[in-house]
Order: C-alpha cells, then structure tokens, then sequence
C-alpha cells in the first residue's frame, strides 16, 4: 500500500484549515493510500502553531475586545507574523458578517462580540482539530524517539492547558535525537556540507547549518533545544520512511533536503 | 463642516446607542431603582439621553436601553433555558420546512427566515464559554452556506446537530463534540473563517 508522509505545515493545512485548504491536501494523496507522519512532527505543531491558538484563547479570556488582541498581537515580539496572520483572517470573516447583518440581533458592542466568538471558535478548534491531527493519522513513525506523551490540550478554569515539558527537550537522558543524529551522521554531515555550500542562504539556513553540527558533534552529551528546533525540516526529512513522498508547503527549505537525503517531496502552495 | 463638538457629539451618542457591558449593568441598576415604584409586570422601560451642543443649543434623543421588568428585575428565564427554547424554535422551523417540497421556491425562502433564526441566536453570546462555542460554530455554517443553497440532506444534518444541544441545557465538551461531529459530517466546515489566511501558518 502507498505511503505520503505530512511535515507539520501539511499536518496543520489538513486538520485546522478551511474546507478549500483541506481539499488541497486531499488531491495530493494517493488513493486508498496511507497518511503517516511523525511524533517530532505532532511534538513540533505542539509547540509551534498549536501553542499559537493557545496563547491566542488565554489571552481572549483575560480580554473584553477584540481590537485589544489584535493591538496585543501586535505589541508581541514573538511570532508576531503568526498571531497576526490569524487575527486577520478572522478581522476579515467577521467584517464579511457585518456587511451581510449576520450579527443584526446582538445586544453587544461589535468589538466585545467578536472577542466572544474568535474565542469560542478557538475554544473548540484546538481541542477537536488537534485530535483530528492526530487521530487522522494512520502510522506516527518515532525513531528519533521524541514525545510520545504529548497531552490532549485541555481546558482548567477557563484557560487552555497543555503540559509541553520543554525542559526535558535537550536532554540525552530523555531524548534520542543525539542518538538518532549519530546513526545517520553520515546523511547530517552531507547535508551541513551542502547547505553550507548554497549561494545565498536564509536566516533559517543558517542557524540549520550551526546546529546540525552540535548534533552530531558529541553522541552522549545534552544539547540545546534550540538546535533541534532549529534542525527540524532536516530531521523530519530524514525520518520520513524511504518509500513515502514528504508532503509539505516548505519547498523553499525541503527541496535542497531531501535532494541530499535521497527523498521525495510532493509540494503545494 | 463638523466642528470638534460635533465629533465629540456624534461619539457620545454611538457610545450611547451601543453601551458597554459594563455600561449597560450600570444603566440597568441605576433604572431599576429609579422606576421601582412604577413598574408593573408587562411595562417596557426604555432609557433615553438628551444630547445637547453647547455651541449651538440644539438637542438630540438617543435611546440607550429598553427593558422589559423582567430583565430589570430577574424573574426572566435563565439565558440558558432562553437558548435552548430558541435552538427548539428553530428545530420548529426545520420541522415545517420538511414539510414543503425541496423543488417548491418557498423551500429555500423559508430557509432564509429559519438561517436568520440561526444567526440571532449570536445574542446568546456570553452566556457561557461553552455557548460561545456552540456559537461559534454556528456563526461559521451560516458564513459557509451564505452562497449556497439549503436541500433536504443539509436540513437533516443541521436537525441531527441542533437536536444534540436541544436536550443538554449545560454544553459539556462532549456535547459539544457531538455537536460539532454531525455538522462536519454532513460536510459543514467548521474551519471556515481560516479561508481568510493569506500567509503561509
């Protein structure tokens, strides 16, 4: 039976994205054919887009407007683009309301209404749409033996929670990318060598090139989360199983990856 | 052309006409103890303020409330029970939408007085997290279905649906999951407003 393997971002478009988006994702599939992925992936939508929503829900809670979170968003120097991104789309949905009066009959300010709603929609789309991320899975390989007892993020008095224990990321007790980087030294080295060697290359390159190399520096000695993080389209690449195409919105980063790793990648904007 | 006072007029009476929460709890104390004596079971209270340009002495009303006694003095249902005797209503109206033909017209203009039924039931926002939820959800299967018109299989998923909440007055998570299974296995898209991303997430 075919396999594709999703990275985080189709991951993301297949469980929290619109119908259209969703659909995408779908034509791209073999049919009859297995989705599978990765825990390092589900770990790193944990902690990346999802903890986005979650930061984005528990700072609704503790505000009465809408325009407040958008002017907090903005004020935010960490992934300011990110909650930006998703305060727009929803500026944009509820405005499309307001001109067709769907929200003719509300007792309330617009502004503390849409607060409400954007809160009430993140409410039960971090909760349904992460277990869809899951669930709708059919294998999650982990060789690089990264979490698998990320919690179903839940809700206590009113805010989201969903224990991470990021202070365990970097240990080599309690994690086995160092180990996993030193089975596949010879693929990592490769792969720093070639990045290292591209004409111009990004930020995200960049960091990529100096962090490959603490891991596979010393086997058995912690490192800085960091490094994984900033390794992630590599290890993700390199873990998706021979057989199965990488399906990704990331051809910027995974094209020259997975020509080093010998991989297939199956790319959508 | 507006002077400043006529800017600083025109805020005062939107601010007047569409009061803060807080606002309007405070208006509505303030009313109560005002109008005890004179209220009967059936009175309507409504609250006006006379808006006045210093500069020009010309007068404007603005209404800021209207209350019915039993919103000022608390005999009226809790707005959970409103909310579901409204998703009840709304079933009601399903109902008798079965009962026309999907070819008839009257069909689909029916529809439209049964989705404005569904979109006012975005009043209820606040009445809980969980109404917010349930709300929400809503709010976008009415923005999916905007340009598409309504047949017999979607007016069985959103009976199927609306029929989970009539019967749960406290929206657990499970109720609402439920809830939400049956619309997005009917094909409603509960993702909807995330159509309106326009950078890569």
């Amino acid at each position: 039976m075919s396999q594709v393997f999703l990275d985080t971002s189709a991951v993301i478009d297949r469980s929290f994205r619109d119908a259209n988006a969703r659909q995408q994702i779908h034509n791209l599939l073999p049919v009859g054919g297995e989705c599978i992925s990765s825990r390092y992936v589900l770990f790193e939508l944990a902690r990346g887009f999802l903890r986005n929503l979650i930061l984005l829900h528990n700072r609704a809670v503790r505000l009465t407007k809408f325009s407040d979170l958008v002017a907090y968003a903005g004020h935010s120097r960490r992934h300011a683009h990110r909650l930006g991104t998703i305060l727009g789309a929803f500026q944009d949905y509820f405005s499309e309301g307001l001109s067709r009066g769907a929200f003719a009959g509300m007792q309330l300010p617009m502004d503390e209404a849409m607060l409400l709603s954007f809160r009430g929609y993140l409410r039960g789309a971090i909760r349904r749409n992460w277990n869809k991320a899951v669930r709708s899975l059919d294998l999650v390989v982990n060789d690089v033996k990264c979490r698998e007892d990320v919690e179903v993020p839940c809700v206590r008095d009113e805010l989201y929670w969903q224990e991470l224990r990021r202070e365990d990321c970097g240990s080599a007790r309690n994690c086995g990318l160092k180990s996993y980087v030193a089975h596949g030294k010879a693929d990592f080295v490769r792969l720093r060598e070639e990045l290292r060697n591209a004409a111009s290359p990004d930020a995200e390159t960049q960091r990529r090139v100096r962090a490959l190399r603490e891991l596979y520096r010393v086997e058995k000695r912690d490192f800085k989360r960091d490094d994984c993080y900033s390794c992630g389209d590599a290890i993700i690449a390199h873990e998706a199983p021979g057989g199965a195409p990488i399906v990704t919105k990331n051809e910027k980063h995974f094209a020259a990856i997975c020509k080093v790793f010998n991989k297939t990648g199956i790319y959508y904007k | 052309m507006k002077t400043f006072a006529d800017k600083d007029i025109e805020e005062s009476e939107e601010l007047l006409r569409k009061p803060s929460t807080w606002l309007r709890q405070r208006i509505k104390e303030d009313t109560k103890q005002r109008v005890t004596h004179h209220v009967e079971a059936e009175s309507e209270v409504a609250v006006v303020a006379v808006v006045t340009n210093p500069g020009t002495d010309t007068k404007g009303v603005v209404q800021v409330a209207r209350d019915s006694a039993s919103d000022l003095y608390g005999f009226s249902q809790a707005p959970v029970i409103d909310f579901n005797n409204a998703v009840c209503g709304i079933l009601g109206e399903l109902e008798r939408l079965r009962g026309i033909p999907e070819a008839d017209l009257e069909f689909e203009v029916q529809a439209g007085y049964m989705w404005r039924s569904v979109e006012n039931l975005q009043r209820y926002l606040g009445t809980s997290p969980s109404h917010d939820e349930a709300l929400s959800v809503l709010q976008q299967v009415c923005f999916a279905e905007r340009t598409l018109p309504f047949d017999v299989r979607k007016l069985d998923v959103l009976f199927r649906a609306l029929a989970v909440l009539r019967g749960n007055v406290f929206l657990s998570e499970g109720v609402l999951d439920e809830f939400a299974n049956v619309l997005e296995a009917g094909g409603f898209d509960l993702n909807a407003p995330m159509a309106f991303v326009k950078s890569p997430l």
